[in-house]
């Protein structure tokens, strides 16, 4: 199937479940968990979306310590962006999280079905 | 494209008003009109920058903007591009002049945050970036450019005290700024001990919530001729990019893209390199964004920009001093208005008018505004005549 497309809530409903989607180019081989009807590189409409591992390594980080709402009740936590599988990137919050001590650049996280808001990530172990 | 000139630019005082951002537009575009030689009846045609109008019930600012300096008919509309929204309101009413279409705009920003609790602010701003991967999943906005700070220490060795030494730096010189929000001489060891926002960004590593406005009037060659006009300072290059507006999807976090595209594009058009520019405003939200931002304006090299700062380099005696004005660090952040405000500042330098903070021997100044994490950026050269 070609001339597919990924909109919000396909990305929200799907993260809800420890899914993630992501759209991959069939003309240019590019791919990327956002919203997209057109190629973000090279805006072929030949797009197919997929499903790929929820597995991925931290990037960067923040611990927030002052939240916008409706997080304001889960700080201290951390707010990640996360590397997948084919360098696809992804973001994410991790609960419980008061320290940078807690986690590093590298570390390995799973993105896990949770009734908290957002796309909760867990430390996973190597 | 014709030639245009910055006519006049007036600002009001940054930090907490009790006016409203429809009362601020109006103050600083009578002055901005005053300072500029022309009568209201002069202008053709409006640009408003605002983000947070909804937050005082009141959208389409424009028209009322209008009525209240006595041309109701003039056509104005709202320009929004988060943080840039100033920077690109000037750059569209640029092109509207350049182009011959009209012969003298308004651009005015305006924003009213101050009545919004600390928590509601936070969650506006959080509306800037791409909500759905950002804002809500837990990312305040001090989170992102957090983020990109932890990215660019990882990569450059870039310390929190290096930061700090830009917060410093640009207290140093907002004491200098009578209209600035925060006149505070600061240490480094006030920020480090300043309480964490989003780690590794601390309290005094950020911009405050402003209210304010500004004001400028651009008008062509033939309009300054016409009416034996002073042509004072001339518009030498305007450069906008897009960028994408989402942290993740972009391949490098201690970089802005649309930093890079906008100042090539306006150092082209100025046909100068950065070697000439005798000082920048650029968009310090955060001390790390005026770390990155002079490293993409090609300032320094990458991974440079701080130890420069932590030498002295960028302040007002410097060889190349930055946000002389104090910057959004000091001088204060009302969103819709700092791109415009920022033009306020070249302005007051290039005439000789900014008192204590007058950069010596002014002439080539630039202004650099970033929207969100660089979804939008707007850079403009200004050469005196």
């Amino acid at each position: 199937m070609t001339d597919e497309a990924l909109f919000v809530n396909d990305i929200i409903d799907a993260t809800r479940d420890g899914i993630i989607k992501s759209y991959n180019c069939i003309d240019c081989n590019e791919s990327g968990v956002s919203v997209q009807a057109l190629c973000g590189n090279c805006g072929s409409s030949k797009l197919e979306i997929k499903e790929i591992n929820n597995v991925g390594k931290i990037v960067t980080y923040t611990i927030q310590t002052v939240a916008p709402d409706p997080f304001v009740n889960e700080v201290p936590y951390a707010w990640v962006i996360v590397e997948l599988d084919k360098k696809i990137r992804i973001t994410g919050w991790i609960p419980f999280i008061s320290s940078k001590e807690e986690l590093k650049i590298g570390q390995k996280v799973k993105l896990v079905k949770s009734y908290k808001p957002g796309m909760v990530f867990e430390k996973i172990s190597e | 494209m014709n030639k245009v000139f910055l006519l006049g630019a007036a600002g009001t005082t940054y930090g907490k008003s009790k006016l409203t951002a429809r009362d601020l537009s109006m103050l600083a575009s009578k002055n901005a009109i005053e300072n500029a030689g022309i009568k209201p009846q002069d202008i053709q045609a409006a640009f408003v920058a605002n983000a947070f109008g909804m937050a005082e019930k009141q959208g389409h600012l424009g028209p009322l903007l209008m009525s209240s300096l006595g041309i109701p008919h003039a056509p104005s509309s709202t320009i929004e591009a988060a943080c840039c929204s100033g920077g690109s309101a000037f750059r569209e009413a640029y092109v509207n002049v350049a182009s011959g279409f009209y012969d003298v705009m308004l651009i005015t920003g305006t924003e009213k945050v101050s009545h919004l609790d600390t928590l509601t602010a936070t969650t506006y701003f959080s509306y800037g970036g791409d909500y759905l991967f950002e804002g809500c999943s837990g990312a305040s906005f001090p989170g992102l450019y957090a983020a990109m700070a932890r990215a660019h220490m990882h990569e450059y060795g870039t310390t929190e005290e290096e930061l700090a030494a830009v917060a410093v730096k640009n207290h140093n010189n907002g004491i200098f700024n009578e209209k600035a929000h925060i006149q505070k001489k600061i240490t480094v060891d006030d920020v480090l001990k300043s309480p964490i926002v989003a780690d590794p960004l601390k309290l005094f590593d950020a911009c405050p919530f402003s209210d304010g406005a500004a004001a400028a009037i651009i008008a062509s060659e033939e309009f300054m001729n016409k009416n034996g006009l002073e042509k004072k300072i001339s518009i030498k290059g305007s450069g906008r990019s897009g960028g994408s507006g989402s942290l993740h999807t972009r391949k490098n976090m201690s970089s802005l893209e649309s930093t890079i595209r906008a100042s090539r594009e306006a150092l082209r058009q100025a046909d100068i390199s950065v070697k000439n520019l005798d000082f920048a405003e650029v968009h310090d939200c955060f001390t790390i964004a005026e770390i990155i931002a002079m490293e993409d304006l090609g300032i320094f090299d990458k991974g440079e920009a701080a130890k420069a700062v932590v030498e002295g380099r960028t302040t007002l005696k410097g060889e190349i001093p930055v946000n002389p004005s104090g910057g959004l660090k000091s001088k204060g952040h009302p969103v819709g208005a700092t791109g415009v405000g920022q033009i306020v500042e070249v302005f007051e330098q290039l005439t000789g008018k900014a008192g204590k903070r007058q950069v010596d021997d002014a002439r080539i100044g630039l202004t650099h505004n970033v929207g969100a994490t660089g979804g939008s950026c707007a850079v403009h050269i200004f050469e005196s005549e």
